[in-house]
């Protein structure tokens, strides 16, 4: 399954390796990593909030017809896509994959959006049960597996965020290392792009350059020799020994980061960001395309095998996009998406907040398309690196009205190196709602990105036990 | 005002626990009455154990006024208590603490006021504002829950580039780099040997072991090689600051006392000396402090005589307005944006008139008038500019600064009477009585509502009536709802209905006159009260509400959410605030308890 992709060629194809790599070799072994001889499948998470323009009836608008999903399952055809919000992505058609009827299992988080939010990359309900906006996921989250099991050097995968800090869920709160265990996210691109690339080096001499790599390695190889010490003590319990191996493993040489650049040009594209925690949807979508810039980098350069882009809080409830009719900031996605001026049920009604919602949602389908587009601009003569890989499009709720678990939002781009099925529209269970199959849809994807058993047979074993953690043959090559 | 006592069940007495623990607990029994008083039960987890039982089999919605673990709750009777405050007297010795991490990592905040204080800044560097967001845990009140603070590689990588530049600036400039290296007399090993003795026990809050200091000569040494182009004394100090910048004695708040005694884990010197800073200052140590760990002079009588001065430094009251900020959400305040087409008046910048607002009020309350609990329930105070006097209807002349105002006794008294709560639990049209009983029940009473359900019956429009109406109709017309509105979140939202979207008072709602009136439950009696100002002048005297508040201080000194074992500590606190003691009485309570100078002889699991 795995593509036959040169990093080197990789880095020269998207005009980014600003450093020259023997000089990368030279200076570490790590580097040599980023050049092997093959790309591994990858997966990028891209999470929107608050279900998406359904055909459904609600009680504030009455009948809203269909709007984003595909008419018919089988071949994604222009006409199968046409005035929905999907038709945004069909230029991709044939490397995607639309997954209908992904349904979330009814665990009792006491809140749609906490049930769809921290359920959706752990298939796994409550450590609390009826908790609400105060919830958290009761295991670890997919796309952190992916990362502890097969990025090099142990990197964590990268969890990326756009959209204001705060709010319902705390803001990030897709991405768990264990049950309870949040992970914090990046919320400002240039942040994140220091992760990837290291920093003070950008415009440096290669002398120069050495001399930090040094002078950082002595005061690593100090700090390491201090948690150790701490480590060793024995009146430590185990809370405590998690985190300072957690600090311990995240204590890094510079070797990696040197070869994961951006142009220069993109450097100062970057630089120029406003970046950050915001409320306005075009701001928010901005950051979202620059995390998406350094999903493609860091997957590009073998930084990591998994990325996780969550937009907005828990129910995406400060930002606002933008109405590309009338120009104007549209109420928070969160009011657009119950139809009422409210995060509750009451408040006045929305008028044509439905096509409201599908703008939004259009907008979303751009940003994914971005993505996709950034992935595909690494081209090889064997394929692009949206071939080796994929990019997923996912969402917490069927629809917004009535959070449904339901008919869950997931569009795949990309066959992880000809594992997936592309250019079609699937629903899952021959369309039956009753199925429950969440769980089996990240077993899938796990297992497509690369996990394995001991025995190197796909897992079945993420999410909650008592869910059917099956592979969905119905999205298998 | 009046109260009917008679509505009290002994909720978790029917599981026939002894009566002789101090806590009672407040829950709903099937038909959604309130019950109290479970004052009959062994302990706070178990009668929750037993209420989370009751909840599930007997609620109608599974909503359950409770605190988690019992300790917000109020409590009657005995149980710790005593006025004093000394360490060390028994009377005030709320027993072995609750387990806690031994590596605190410094918040952001933390982490900028460390930095400045230990290279002598003049303010922040602002490097932290690069720093990755922690993950709060979404049930977390406060930033510093210390054993949920993770160093991975983004915060790594982040404290490396911090590290390196602060370095960088203090070893060009002559002034910065004069104020952290010992006097110049000594030859440049020697200085530098200093430095790491004297820099080095202010950045780990102890002083180093020998060991350790030759650790860091050794990388001292390898300043020079690294940057043979630069003087040795300035290569090997830049290092040694970027490595003390990134070391974990530096960025975590290490404790490793361990010997057991009486049951607990009494701190070092230094180590106390680092949690009174960082509770009351919210940074490292200051030199006075530190000479007076150096000097093992951290007593009960020391530590009260550090109290009282660490109190009285000025940068105690950002540390208290943090804690402030985080209790009542003023980063809301900043968000405020009432429709334009209702509220034409209010400018952009209102959420930050209305933030400042609250930041000189709490602030004022607390170190200008000593006031406690009782007097931010009830106090006429408030800070006002042009645009909040429009609001408040006061009559003079304002320009943009905020000034300290008497507000109308008739109208309005004490925080939540002030605009900052009052619009921020608001929708851009109209005040939400919901989420003002919401924030007041769970905040303020520190009981636990469970969420709604998933999709809520959206309400029927009503045309031509009040904001309650239309609430009330929404909530309490069918069983689903009505059962947890009707008792535990309307009664106390509905009080407010003399205020609209923006907090402006009113006593006509869309044409007819406002009912205010209302009967929530507090202390286990249903009382009747006319309006907020009833509602916040029983809060004012609430058990109950004291206790809460109590608990949230201690939670925030302690840097972990509140459990079972902090009763009795809650129980002096709460008896003391009750008693009329200020905030910074409590604080002081806190910091000069015999609890917050031991750890548990337990590591967390």
């Amino acid at each position: 399954m795995k593509s036959k992709l040169s990093r080197r060629r990789v880095l020269k194809g998207v005009g980014g390796a600003i450093l020259g790599l023997p000089f990368l070799e030279g200076l570490s072994t790590k580097s040599a990593r980023a050049q092997a001889p093959s790309v591994e499948p990858f997966a990028i998470f891209f999470r929107q909030a608050n279900g998406v323009a359904a055909i459904q009836t609600t009680t504030e608008l009455g009948f809203e017809p269909e709007r984003f999903w595909p008419r018919n399952p089988g071949a994604l055809t222009t006409e199968n896509l046409e005035g929905r919000a999907t038709a945004e992505l069909s230029s991709y058609a044939n490397r995607l994959l639309i997954v209908g009827n992904t349904n979330m299992r009814q665990f009792a988080y006491g809140d749609g959006h906490a049930r769809g939010a921290l359920q959706l990359l752990t298939a796994r309900g409550p450590t609390i049960d009826g908790q609400g906006g105060n919830s958290e996921a009761a295991g670890e989250s997919l796309d952190h597996r992916i990362g502890r099991e097969l990025n090099p050097s142990g990197n964590e995968s990268l969890f990326l965020y756009a959209g204001s800090v705060g709010g319902w869920l705390g803001g990030p709160c897709i991405s768990y290392r264990s049950a309870g265990n949040r992970r914090s996210a990046l919320v400002d691109p240039k942040s994140a792009y220091q992760v990837l690339a290291g920093d003070n080096t950008a415009g440096a001499s290669q002398e120069a350059i050495l001399i930090q790599s040094r002078r950082q390695q002595s005061i690593n190889d100090l700090v390491r020799g201090e948690l150790g010490a701490l480590l060793a003590r024995p009146e430590l319990g185990s809370a405590d020994r998690r985190r300072l191996d957690l600090h311990l493993s995240s204590v890094r040489d510079l070797e990696i980061s040197l070869s994961c650049r951006l142009s220069e040009a993109e450097e100062q594209a970057l630089d120029a960001s406003t970046g950050g925690s915001s409320n306005n949807g075009d701001v928010v979508l901005a950051t979202a395309r620059l995390h998406m810039d350094l999903a493609a980098l860091a997957v590009a350069c073998g930084f990591t095998r998994s990325v996780a882009i969550q937009v907005g809080n828990g129910n995406d409830g400060n930002s606002q996009y933008r109405d590309p009719e009338t120009g104007n900031l549209m109420d928070n996605f969160h009011f657009i998406s119950h139809r009422r001026q409210s995060h509750n049920s009451t408040g006045s009604i929305i008028a044509g907040s439905d096509l409201l919602h599908h703008k939004v949602d259009v907008q979303f389908a751009a940003t994914f398309r971005h993505l996709l587009d950034r992935l595909a601009a690494y081209e090889f003569p064997e394929g692009s690196l949206l071939d080796a890989g994929m990019a997923i499009w996912l969402n917490d709720l069927g629809n917004g009205p009535g959070h449904s678990n339901i008919n869950c939002p997931v569009l795949i781009a990309g066959s992880a190196g000809g594992f997936l099925k592309q250019g079609q529209f699937v629903k899952l269970d021959g369309g039956d709602i009753t199925k429950t199959n969440h769980a089996r849809l990240l077993n899938t994807l796990g297992t497509a990105a690369g996990l394995r058993t001991a025995g190197g047979d796909p897992i079945s074993d993420f999410g909650d036990p008592s869910l059917n953690r099956d592979l969905l043959s119905e999205l298998l090559a | 005002m009046q109260r009917h006592p008679g509505v009290n069940y002994a909720y978790c007495a029917e599981f026939k626990l002894p009566s002789s623990d101090p806590f009672f607990t407040l829950g709903m029994n099937a038909h959604g009455k309130a019950v109290n008083k479970a004052r009959a039960h062994r302990s706070a987890r178990v009668c929750n154990a037993a209420m989370a039982l009751l909840s599930l089999g007997l609620t109608a919605c599974g909503y359950v006024q409770t605190t988690p673990d019992g300790v917000g709750g109020a409590s009657i009777g005995a149980g710790g208590a005593g006025g004093s405050t000394a360490q060390g007297g028994s009377s005030n010795d709320p027993g072995p603490p609750a387990p806690t991490t031994r590596f605190a990592r410094l918040t952001h905040v933390q982490w900028e006021n460390s930095v400045r204080d230990l290279l002598y800044l003049a303010g922040p560097s602002g490097h932290s504002a690069t720093f990755p967001s922690d993950a709060l845990g979404a049930s977390f009140v406060f930033d510093n829950v210390g054993g949920s603070l993770a160093i991975d590689q983004a915060l790594t990588g982040a404290y490396s580039r911090a590290a390196a530049a602060l370095a960088e600036s203090v070893v060009s400039n002559n002034v910065l780099l004069e104020r952290v290296l010992p006097p110049s007399s000594a030859e440049p090993a020697a200085r530098a040997r200093a430095f790491i003795v004297e820099f080095g026990a202010r950045a780990f809050r102890r002083p180093l072991a020998s060991d350790e200091v030759d650790r860091y000569m050794q990388l001292y040494a390898e300043g020079a090689t690294l940057d043979p182009d630069a003087s040795p004394l300035l290569a090997g100090v830049g290092l040694l600051i970027d490595a003390f910048l990134q070391s974990p004695n530096f960025l975590y708040r290490v404790e490793m006392s361990s010997a057991v005694s009486d049951g607990a884990i009494a701190l070092s010197s230094w180590e106390v000396a680092q949690r009174l800073s960082y509770f009351i200052t919210n940074s490292m140590p200051d030199a006075a402090l530190f000479e007076a760990a150096r000097a093992d002079q951290l007593d009960a009588a020391g530590v009260r005589a550090q109290v009282e001065r660490l109190l009285s430094l000025p940068s105690a009251r950002p540390a208290l307005q943090h804690f402030h900020e985080q209790l009542f959400d003023l980063e809301d305040y900043s968000e405020l944006s009432p429709s334009p087409e209702i509220y034409p008046d209010v400018p952009s910048e209102f959420g930050a008139s209305v933030r400042g607002a609250a930041q000189a009020f709490l602030s004022d309350l607390a170190f200008e008038e000593r006031g406690g609990y009782a007097d931010l329930m009830t106090s006429t105070s408030a800070f006002a500019n042009a645009d909040l006097a429009r609001v408040y209807g006061l009559e003079g002349t304002f320009g943009t600064q905020l000034v300290k105002v008497s507000l109308n006794p008739a109208e309005r008294g004490g925080f939540l009477n002030q605009i900052g709560y009052l619009a921020s639990n608001a929708n851009s049209t109209n005040g939400d009585p919901i989420h003002r009983g919401v924030f007041l029940v769970k905040r303020l009473l520190c009981r636990l509502i469970s969420a709604p359900p998933d999709n809520v019956v959206p309400p029927p429009p009503v045309a031509q009536a009040t904001n309650r109406a239309t609430v009330e109709n929404h909530t309490e017309s069918t069983d689903g709802c009505r059962s947890c509105h009707s008792t535990l979140i309307n009664p106390y939202g509905f009080p407010f209905e003399h205020f609209d979207a923006v907090g402006a008072y009113r006593t006509l709602d869309n044409g007819v006159v406002v009912d205010a009136t209302s009967t929530p439950l507090l202390d286990g009696d249903l009382i009747d009260i006319n309006n907020s100002l009833e509602l916040s002048a029983a809060l004012a005297t609430s058990q109950e509400a004291h206790r809460c508040f109590v608990t949230h201080l201690l939670e925030y000194a302690l840097g972990r959410n509140r459990v079972p074992e902090d009763a009795t500590f809650v129980n002096a606190l709460d008896q003391a605030s009750e008693a009329g003691a200020s905030i910074l009485d409590l604080v002081g309570h806190i910091a000069t308890s015999p609890a917050f100078a031991r750890r548990s002889a337990e590591e967390l699991p």
